[in-house]
């Protein structure tokens, strides 16, 4: 016999997505996604933005590899609250992995989340953690076709960071194409050019997270 | 590679569905995957093959029931499809819209004794 089922196969992830995001509104905590591929940039990225959020915000980070605690380290020069999530092999956070880390954490001395996914432009995006938005970090070696091959990130994510923008005069990268491409999937797209080991670009960017936190701020 | 986690969820919820009907054996679990998942058929059928033994759905079959990205202009409500990698209203060109289908992964139903 058939027995009709008509449920959503991550239907406990997003359950467990919603517990989070309750969790985070109960405490007027925002949090972010970072997702990228790996080796975009995206600690480097968060070393360069944790200082200025630092001088108005309780940040957080949640921290997610596969393996190690290199990450990790790298951010405690800032003495801020890190979890590190290892997700032992496993391509991408879950929301379960999410509420293990919040237990970790005082939410109620916190304003800001950032999460670091697992590098993979892939597999984290069907995964809610419970995050007010999600961001794409992608760097300019990567190619100027990664919109166009990943749409699921990029109509996902709120702001697109491409970073390594140093390079693109050394590289076959054609920022027109990159630019429209993002358009044609997510016309509602930020879009910021960075170098975060150069520190060029890096401006524009945390001041628009700024407000958009706040914007979450105030919704609520 | 989430492919992996997909089917450990399937069978969890197929092995529950299951369970709730009494069937002591599942032969068939026909799953709704939309094109916006990004998962390979490959994949999922090799992770089933290793997942599925030791459960109530050992002898099993997946059938996959692959749903295309449709997506619908938010201003002239065209219905269209992303086949060419255009996510843009092909009649008035707009960008303003909303995927209709392809971001399913829905257990439709199971089949068994």
């Amino acid at each position: 016999m058939e027995i009709k089922v008509l449920k959503n196969v991550l239907d406990k992830n997003m359950n467990q997505a919603e517990q989070n995001r309750q969790a985070l509104m109960k405490h007027n905590v925002k949090m972010v996604n970072f997702i990228s591929s790996p080796g975009a940039g995206k600690t480097t990225l968060l070393e360069k933005t944790i200082p200025t959020l630092q001088e108005t915000m309780n940040v957080a980070v949640i921290e997610g590899d596969a393996f190690t605690s290199k990450d990790a380290e790298r951010l405690q020069q800032f003495n801020i609250p890190i979890v590190q999530i290892n997700t032992e092999g496993t391509c991408h956070l879950d929301s379960s992995s999410i509420e293990s880390a919040f237990a970790e954490l005082d939410l109620q001395e916190l304003d800001i989340i950032l999460t670091e996914n697992v590098g993979n432009l892939i597999c984290p995006t069907a995964f809610d953690l419970g995050e007010d938005f999600r961001i794409a970090v992608l760097s300019t070696t990567e190619g100027d076709d990664k919109p166009a091959k990943y749409p699921m990130l990029f109509r996902q994510a709120r702001a697109v960071v491409l970073n390594k923008a140093d390079l693109l005069p050394y590289i076959d990268f054609d920022n027109e194409t990159f630019k429209k491409d993002l358009q044609d999937l997510n016309p509602n797209l930020q879009v910021f050019e960075t170098s975060s080991t150069l520190g060029t670009g890096l401006w524009n960017w945390v001041e628009w997270l700024e407000v958009a936190l706040e914007k979450e701020v105030k919704r609520v | 590679m989430h492919e992996l986690t997909v089917i450990e969820n399937v069978l969890q919820i197929s092995g529950q569905v299951a369970k709730e009907n009494n069937l002591s054996r599942i032969d068939v679990i026909n799953l709704d995957v939309g094109g916006m998942q990004h998962l390979n058929e490959e994949i999922m059928q090799h992770g089933f093959e290793a997942a599925k033994k030791d459960t109530v759905a050992a002898g099993a079959e997946l059938k996959l029931f692959w749903l295309p990205v449709r997506l619908r202009c938010n201003s002239c409500q065209q219905i269209f499809g992303t086949e060419n990698g255009k996510f843009y209203c092909p009649v008035c060109g707009s960008k303003d819209t909303e995927v209709q289908q392809g971001m399913e992964l829905n257990i439709k139903s199971i089949e068994g004794e």
